[in-house]
């Protein structure tokens, strides 16, 4: 039973927070596997 | 003139860097998507500004704020894109500079430019306390929205030049092979 | 009535789910599923039109590209005054406000145009692994543009602390960026 202004906008930080989080950590090991796979069709197509 | 720009596309074609990036695994690849996604950049900030003169975007932003501050990334969006677009030119310098829709994107560019003189020599030129109005005075409009017709049209040609409707190779009609300067017997394409 | 952190936990439930889907089989069921829908995409209007004739199919393309030069400029101004890079002396209430305006249009642009390119290659895209990244990003990035950014950006903004500002302008720039990059690499694949 909390829903002073104060308690939803610490609520939405917090929630803003996980979301961007979890998107830059998910997002930083989609890349470097894309990066990973492109080196080494690299390495297979140029030795 | 068509001569040499076919005899300098020749040239260019003969280097074996021209070849190379060609016929690269990833690298032709890589130039094309830096060149697209600096799109987002450059043309992102361009259409925020002329948006802004048009009263369609940032209303309550000062126009010569947006102007200013959004001139810098586009400006290093323009030179991305500059840059990878003379390397995509260079990787296939013979079909590029005989394609239709690569004349007109180059014309339209340099309208473009022109256009962005004016603009900004308008905006110098216009009456204190202009710039808080949501709508910018008419001939910032003007130029605002040629801005828009040109770099929609370039944007157009561009994606257009990867298809062969109009190649000389595929022998166009007379007026078409005229314009994108065809050279009659050509044997490298 | 509200739960104490009602959105967070919403928000982490929402995490779990995804995350149980992705390593989970439901992931390959779901795929095998929706094939009849890309099956169906290649037979509507928009499929026949953009497979008939491939000049309309490329100034749609085009319109897909200026419109997200369009998102990438309203996300970069919004993110860049986030970061305090851009329109420093600006309210950011506003700015965020103005910015998403311009931001909802172009994405109704980019989605729209987006549609009519998929019925035209469906099947082609439906076995394209850069194709579903591409759309679980492009998921992503509105679920975060209109149930955290914005409610986070909508009421008093100046008082955020900067490390959840900045945070939240990396993410949707992240976003954003990836939606546009691996939808050039679908042109490049198959």
């Amino acid at each position: 039973m909390n829903d002073s202004p104060d308690a939803r906008k610490k609520d939405r930080q917090a929630a803003a927070l996980l979301a961007s989080a979890s998107i830059i950590v998910a997002f930083a090991i989609y890349w470097s596997l894309e990066i990973q796979a492109v080196r080494e069709m690299l390495e297979l197509a140029y030795g | 003139m068509n001569e040499r720009i076919y005899q300098f596309a020749l040239w260019l074609d003969g280097k074996a860097s021209s070849t190379a990036l060609h016929e690269s695994f990833y690298m032709y690849n890589w130039i094309e998507s830096t060149h697209v996604l600096a799109l987002m950049i450059s043309l992102g900030m361009l259409f925020l500004i002329d948006l802004r003169m048009l009263g369609l975007a940032l209303p309550s932003v000062p126009a010569t704020t947006v102007a200013q501050k959004l001139n810098v990334p586009m400006l290093i969006g323009f030179s991305v894109m500059m840059v990878t677009g003379l390397l995509l030119f260079y990787a296939i310098p013979v079909r590029t500079s005989q394609s239709l829709w690569f004349r007109i994107k180059f014309v339209l560019l340099i309208a473009a430019a022109v256009n962005a003189l004016l603009f900004h020599r308008r905006m110098r030129a216009a009456p204190a306390g202009w710039d808080t109005a949501p709508r910018a005075p008419g001939n910032l409009r003007l130029g605002a929205a040629l801005s828009l017709a040109f770099w929609v049209g370039i944007v157009i040609c561009g994606r257009f030049i990867a298809y062969d409707w109009y190649d000389c190779r595929e022998e166009p009609a007379a007026l078409i092979a005229a314009l994108a300067g065809c050279i009659p017997g050509q044997e490298v394409f | 009535m509200a739960i104490p952190f009602g959105r967070t936990l919403a928000c982490a439930l929402l995490l779990a789910v995804g995350l149980g889907f992705a390593l989970s089989n439901a992931r390959v069921e779901a795929w095998q599923a929706l094939l009849p829908l890309f099956e169906w995409m290649e037979t509507t209007l928009f499929g026949v039109i953009g497979k008939t004739w491939g000049g309309v199919f490329a100034v749609v393309q085009a319109g897909h590209l200026l419109s997200m030069a369009m998102l990438g400029g309203a996300v970069l101004a919004a993110d860049g005054r986030l970061l305090g890079v851009l329109f420093r002396d600006q309210p950011l209430a506003a700015v965020q406000a103005q910015a998403h305006r311009v931001f909802v249009w172009s994405l109704v642009v980019v989605v729209f145009t987006g549609v009519f390119m998929a019925c035209g290659v469906a099947i082609k895209i439906y076995y394209l692994p850069v194709f579903w990244y591409k759309m679980l990003a492009l998921l992503v990035g509105v679920l975060f543009a209109f149930l955290v950014r914005r409610p986070l950006l909508a009421d008093d903004p100046e008082t955020l602390s900067p490390l959840v500002r900045r945070v939240v302008a990396v993410a949707s720039i992240m976003v954003w960026f990836t939606v546009a990059a691996t939808g050039r690499w679908i042109g490049f694949s198959g």
